[in-house]
């Protein structure tokens, strides 16, 4: 016979009041392991479902990433197609010739020999095709009272060491005249027509269309009659070099190699198709840099979309167990000290006779603690337990995510050291809450007075 | 001297009006004396008995228990003084309900664990078993109180009663609920007890339980009368 065999007899002889002790705590450590556990499946379900959407946006792009990167390679390709066969055509001019002239009245002003021209033919350079010195003035018609760009070109100078390749612009022969659209226009000229420029006649050879250019004010004739009207013998503003090769579009090379050859030159591109194909490559890659970053976008919008409604969700699970749980824990120590005051009430005869016979107040508080403990941890473990297997089950009921991403989620969960703490704790946090709770039943039980209960009779 | 009283007063305050239960009162028990205190209801028969038993403090006065005053010492110190010296018997038995005749007996042997008077539990055993073969319920060891006849009920409370061998015996009414058949067990156990060196204190308003004892207190109004009645 000791207070053990005492303790467990009683609950033995007052099963219900025991098992609705066991019971209080069972919900107060169910309601903790639950609300960890809820919580813990929302963290856990929220991960596993971005790490699912990331996977699916990876794919997603990787997958934007290799059309958008076939479909720039094929534009990048028409385009290489399409450019091939044209070549940069550049204008060698004097060094000292001011590009500006060129571009804002159509004319230039600073010459070089016109034997730049064979000496460069002479050169066996093998990126030009084409080789072209021209004069080229803005002057005054004066029987017609126009402005007009005076074009004068000798057609091609040929590159010895190579065949001849056909002429990429038609011959102007002496006393022949190709005549811009605006000037034959405003003259109503027509081709085979003679007409007098400078107290010289020509004959209308060629009307060129509407080109939307300088060419439209433009008058071509034969290098060496545009050399004598402008005072220009021997001499050239420009040469013209059409369909230069260069793989790699890389014109530094055509300029390194001419600077080489015709000293006190410059090169500079014009009409470049070259430019032309890089600045399609570089469209064509920014459409695609466009494409897979609306994409990238749009995925990670999503990702945020996702994330914020799980967030949502999360914080309105923390909510109701940061409302409930202290509320049940409340309710359940309250009805732990209830049923221990009653308890206490219904053993005062009992504790008298214990008393009478002289159990110390230690071994009475011992008697009713010691119930309590036992409850305690009963009560803790089947809370535990239970917790764990509605939080299993009744889990899915708290979220709506597809059951597939919550399969095995506690499984997860118990991986976690930090759960375990939980698990672990929560046992003692119940005996504490049982403990506690009946601590002023036991306290007045073993402050009762014998006397009091034996004068009873 | 085994117990003495000096001029000892309880008066009970919280009522309509105070009520005195014990008025001055003195008294000695000697060592194997049986004492029997009769008195109408509400003399403060309970009340004496229960400050004879360490149970309720006198107001005045002073108590002397085999040399001691346990009034003068802390509540535990004084429950394990009288799990010690002291045994109780009640008219309405007070046994523990769930437990069995043996733990029933067995429970004062728990006041004693952890103190210099500690006995072994086997040894306790042993005494209980003891007893209940002397009280005729050795064949009701493991049943529980609510299984026992009055008469059985009262012989189990005599033998928890008689476990830890004490000086002094405290009865309240011991055969108020039995037949004359059991009534006289008891008293006859009580007589035994004092015959083996042991003293009672026995209220009652049973003529045939007051005969019983050697000498006879008559008790009214808090007072013990000077009737006296000294049996032979």
């Amino acid at each position: 016979m000791n207070l053990t065999h005492l303790i467990l007899r009683e609950i033995t002889h007052r099963k219900l009041s025991f098992a609705l002790s066991v019971l209080a705590v069972a919900v107060a450590s169910l309601s903790i392991v639950g609300a960890d556990l809820l919580v813990r499946r929302d963290a856990e379900v929220t991960r596993r479902i971005m790490a699912e959407k990331q996977a699916e946006t990876e794919a997603a792009i990787a997958q934007k990433l290799q059309q958008v990167a076939a479909a720039g390679a094929d534009l990048e390709d028409a385009i290489r197609k399409q450019m091939k066969g044209l070549g940069f055509n550049v204008l060698i001019l004097p060094a000292e010739q001011d590009a500006a002239e060129l571009h804002l009245h159509g004319s230039l002003s600073a010459t070089m020999p016109e034997n730049y021209a064979q000496r460069l033919a002479d050169s066996k350079i093998m990126t030009i095709n084409h080789l072209l010195p021209t004069v080229l003035q803005r002057i005054r018609w004066p029987e017609q009272e126009l402005d007009i760009i005076l074009y004068g070109a000798r057609g091609e100078v040929p590159l010895m060491h190579r065949d001849m390749k056909k002429p990429v612009l038609d011959v102007v022969r002496p006393g022949q005249m190709v005549v811009g659209y605006s000037i034959h226009k405003k003259l109503g000229l027509t081709v085979g027509q003679p007409i007098m420029f400078l107290g010289r006649e020509f004959t209308v050879s060629q009307l060129h269309p509407e080109r939307g250019s300088s060419d439209d004010v433009t008058v071509w004739i034969d290098l060496g009659q545009a050399q004598e009207i402008l005072g220009l013998q021997n001499l050239v503003h420009a040469i013209l070099a059409l369909e230069c090769e260069c793989a790699g579009d890389r014109i530094a090379q055509i300029r390194e190699e001419i600077s080489g050859i015709l000293p006190g030159t410059q090169v500079i591109e014009r009409y470049s198709q070259a430019l032309a194909r890089a600045e399609a490559r570089s469209k064509a890659k920014q459409v695609a840099e466009a494409s897979l970053a609306s994409e990238q976008q749009a995925s990670e919008q999503a990702l945020a979309r996702e994330l914020t409604s799980r967030t949502r969700l999360q914080r309105s699970h923390e909510q109701m167990a940061q409302f409930l749980l202290p509320l049940i824990l409340v309710l359940a120590a309250a009805a732990v000290g209830l049923l221990a005051y009653v308890n206490v009430r219904h053993r005062r005869e009992e504790i008298g006779i214990l008393r009478a016979l002289g159990l110390r107040t230690r071994q009475v508080l011992v008697v009713f603690l010691g119930k309590a403990v036992l409850s305690g941890m009963l009560g803790g473990i089947i809370g535990v337990v239970t917790g764990m297997v509605l939080g299993e089950f009744a889990g899915p009921l708290f979220d709506q995510t597809e059951t597939a991403i919550q399969a095995g989620v506690t499984g997860s969960i118990l991986a976690s050291p930090e759960f375990w703490v939980t698990l672990l704790a929560t046992p003692v946090l119940a005996v504490m809450l049982a403990t506690l709770s009946s601590w002023v039943a036991a306290a007045m039980a073993a402050s009762q007075d014998a006397a009091v209960v034996l004068q009873g009779e | 001297m085994l117990l003495k009283l000096d001029d000892v007063s309880k008066t009970y305050l919280g009522g309509d009006a105070p009520v005195v239960a014990l008025a001055g009162v003195s008294l000695s028990v000697e060592a194997g004396s049986f004492l029997a205190i009769r008195g109408p209801s509400g003399c403060g028969k309970t009340t004496l008995l229960l400050t004879a038993g360490t149970l309720l403090a006198p107001d005045r006065g002073d108590l002397i228990l085999t040399g001691e005053h346990p009034y003068r010492l802390n509540s535990d110190a004084r429950a394990a003084f009288r799990a010690k010296h002291l045994g109780f018997v009640f008219q309405q038995f007070h046994l523990v309900p769930y437990l069995s005749v043996l733990d029933n007996v067995l429970a004062p042997n728990l006041a004693l664990q952890h103190t210099q008077a500690a006995v072994a539990a086997d040894v306790a055993r042993q005494r209980a078993l003891q007893l209940l073969d002397e009280f005729g319920l050795a064949n009701r060891a493991g049943h529980t109180p609510a299984r026992l006849s009055s008469g059985e009920r009262q012989r189990c409370a005599l033998a928890r009663a008689l476990l830890n061998q004490p000086k002094l015996l405290l009865a309240d009414e011991p055969t108020g609920n039995l037949d004359p058949e059991n009534a006289e067990i008891v008293l006859s156990s009580l007589r035994n007890f004092v015959k083996q060196g042991g003293s009672v204190l026995l209220v009652t308003h049973d003529d045939r339980a007051a005969a019983s004892a050697d000498q006879t207190l008559w008790m009214n109004q808090g007072q013990l009368s000077p009737r006296e009645t000294v049996h032979s």
